[in-house]
């Protein structure tokens, strides 16, 4: 019965599609800073998934995720793009009316763990985004970013631990008690 | 076992096989510090899975910095790993410093400087905690936010993240504006401590003078109006604090690092930059009087003798000074140091009878101290300072201290959550 089987491909690439297309977008957005070329990326990835026939294995995770870092790394290559500025975003925040202060704060302390992952050596966003957005095993993090599950268990634990001591850093408003040196 | 074990991490995300984390359940269960370690991983990994699903529904904010700079190249090479890694994470750090350090500006620099040389405590003048966190969004966050944040999503924050200096000065303390020709007013009260018995708090808070009127909102500053910080007024602001050895048996000041401060708890000056206008600083110390009953649970550091140390002085402490408030400052753009000296004395009021702004500010000091599990946390408790902060609430325009309530009775739905 082939129109069947093409029917439950299709479902099951439906499927596929709801659950990963938008981790697979932040995270290649992640790597190469630009939200389009993320799109690219994960398109791409999809419909070498989907050739492949790799989208049969009960697993799935590992493939779409390694594929897409591989992608993403690959146009970073090809255009050397260091780094963008998504001005369209800056614009359109500039053109935001002032938030009253608490809404403003809430925002703030609502990405704020993000906000210092993003000061994290590269190694660390990528493994701590597999870990907690796609809740990835130390294994398959391995796999996807060609290491081993201990340095992948080394990378997390070090940016827990970065992530811990920035937030109890006090505010830098306040200078804090400096005992005397005696 | 040592707490930095990248071991924990994982027994503590469910990472390791049944054997390995058998091995490792009889440690943790050996050691309190290894099991708050764990409950401290968990809750940050919590954290953490909540702000990523957040950005999956919002994915339009994502991080504009590409990680791709270094990500490529260098992912198999093996010397990365061992040499380069340290090397990456002090690049990233010192880049980090370096922002930091432009954002500061000289002013910041040169209150370090001043910090530095004088060798006294330094506490803030600048109290708008909003200036941080919209300035720089590497900032660390104001306490209370994080903290208020932690609450709201189930979870009691890490105790390294609850300080209570900040948590006093989020919120603004109705002072009297400056006369005209002070740039500050200077505003004591004493009064009962609520948490100790034999003991008594008092609340130090200046404000600056408003001449900025039109920029101010209660304070507080919409993110878009910040451009500059207000005019300083003042700068080389120093505090010292002289307490009455006659009068006063110990004394602490609130919040800082109490680990820094059992080691340097003589010391009672307290140093600043400059003070803008607008701005207010609230500063606690909890006293124990001479004579009555050192409660030894509270373990308040005992007070210099040398204070009190001037022919004036030593004349006067056979009075019922129980402190001298000194203040020390410059005009902006003087050289000359001009000095405002306060002596306070202890009307022997009751906490039931303190201002609203007092009882609330020792709410917030409390509410801080129990989160934090403070050795001085005293005989209060969660519903104490839910008391303490319905009476001090006041007129609360803004709905800052209603808030403040809300998520005292939040924290203590987790208390009993915790121990059932």
């Amino acid at each position: 019965m082939p129109d069947g089987n093409a029917n439950a491909d299709s479902e099951r690439m439906q499927v596929l599609l709801r659950r990963f297309e938008i981790p697979l977008l932040q995270f290649a957005t992640r790597i190469t800073g630009d939200r389009e070329r993320a799109r690219d990326v994960v398109q791409e990835t999809f419909v070498k998934f989907q050739n492949n026939g790799a989208f049969q294995s009960p697993e799935p995770a590992t493939w779409l995720f390694t594929v897409c870092r591989n992608g993403a790394l690959n146009v970073c290559r090809k255009e050397r793009r260091m780094r963008y500025l998504d001005e369209e975003l800056i614009e359109s925040r500039e053109d935001k009316q002032p938030m009253p202060f608490e809404q403003l704060e809430q925002q703030e302390a609502a990405g704020f763990l993000l906000r210092i992952v993003a000061t994290l050596p590269p190694r660390q966003q990528e493994v701590i985004q597999l870990k907690f957005q796609n809740d990835l095993s130390y294994q398959q993090i391995a796999e996807i970013t060609k290491t081993t599950a201990n340095n992948v268990g080394v990378l997390i634990h070090t940016a827990l631990k970065t992530l811990r001591q920035r937030y109890a850093q006090p505010a830098k408003d306040f200078i804090p008690f400096t005992p005397k040196t005696t | 076992m040592n707490p930095d074990d990248p071991k924990l991490t994982a027994y503590a995300l469910d990472e390791l096989d049944e054997a390995e984390r058998a091995a490792i359940a009889h440690e943790v269960a050996a050691s309190p510090e290894v099991q708050r370690e764990v409950q401290e991983t968990q809750t940050v990994a919590r954290l953490l899975r909540a702000d990523f699903a957040a950005e999956l529904k919002h994915p339009a904010d994502a991080t504009k910095a590409p990680l791709s700079a270094n990500l490529g190249d260098i992912r198999d090479d093996p010397w990365f790993w061992t040499r380069a890694r340290p090397l990456a994470i002090a690049a990233v750090l010192a880049v980090f410093a370096v922002i930091g350090l432009a954002i500061f500006g000289s002013n910041k620099l040169r209150e370090k400087e001043s910090a530095q040389t004088d060798q006294r405590t330094t506490v803030p003048l600048r109290s708008s905690a909003v200036e941080a966190e919209v300035e720089d969004t590497q900032n660390p966050i104001a306490s209370y936010a994080i903290v208020r944040r932690f609450i709201n999503d189930g979870l009691l924050p890490p105790r390294d993240s609850v300080r209570i200096e900040e948590m006093i000065n989020y919120f603004t303390y109705d002072y009297p504006r400056p006369k005209p020709d002070e740039p500050f007013s200077i505003n004591v009260e004493v009064a009962g401590c609520p948490w100790a018995n034999s003991h008594r708090l008092v609340r130090i808070g200046l404000r600056g003078r408003e001449i900025a009127d039109s920029v101010m909102k209660t304070g507080k500053l919409v993110a878009e109006q910040i451009d500059e910080r207000p005019p300083t007024i003042a700068k080389d602001v120093k505090i010292q604090v002289g307490f009455n050895s006659t009068r006063v048996a110990s004394y602490r000041l609130l919040g800082y690092d109490e680990r820094m401060l059992r080691n340097d708890f003589n010391n009672n000056e307290i140093d600043a930059g400059e003070i803008g206008a607008g701005h207010t600083v609230t500063a606690l110390y909890e006293v124990a009087p001479a004579g009555a009953n050192a409660n030894p649970a509270a373990r308040v550091p005992p007070v210099d003798p040398l204070k009190y140390s001037s022919p004036t002085e030593k004349a006067r402490s056979n009075s019922n000074e129980m402190l001298t408030l000194k203040l020390r400052y410059k005009e902006p753009d003087g050289d000359k140091s001009e000095l405002v000296e306060r002596p306070v004395m202890d009307d022997s009021r009751q906490f039931a009878n303190a201002s609203p702004d007092f009882k609330f500010a020792a709410a917030v000091a409390e509410f801080g101290m129990l989160l934090r599990d403070s050795q001085f946390k005293g005989s209060g408790t969660l519903g104490a300072v839910l008391e303490w902060a319905q009476e001090g609430k006041g007129i609360d325009s803004n709905g800052y201290r209603a808030g403040f309530l809300e998520l005292v009775r939040k924290a203590e739905a987790l208390e009993r959550g915790k121990k059932s």
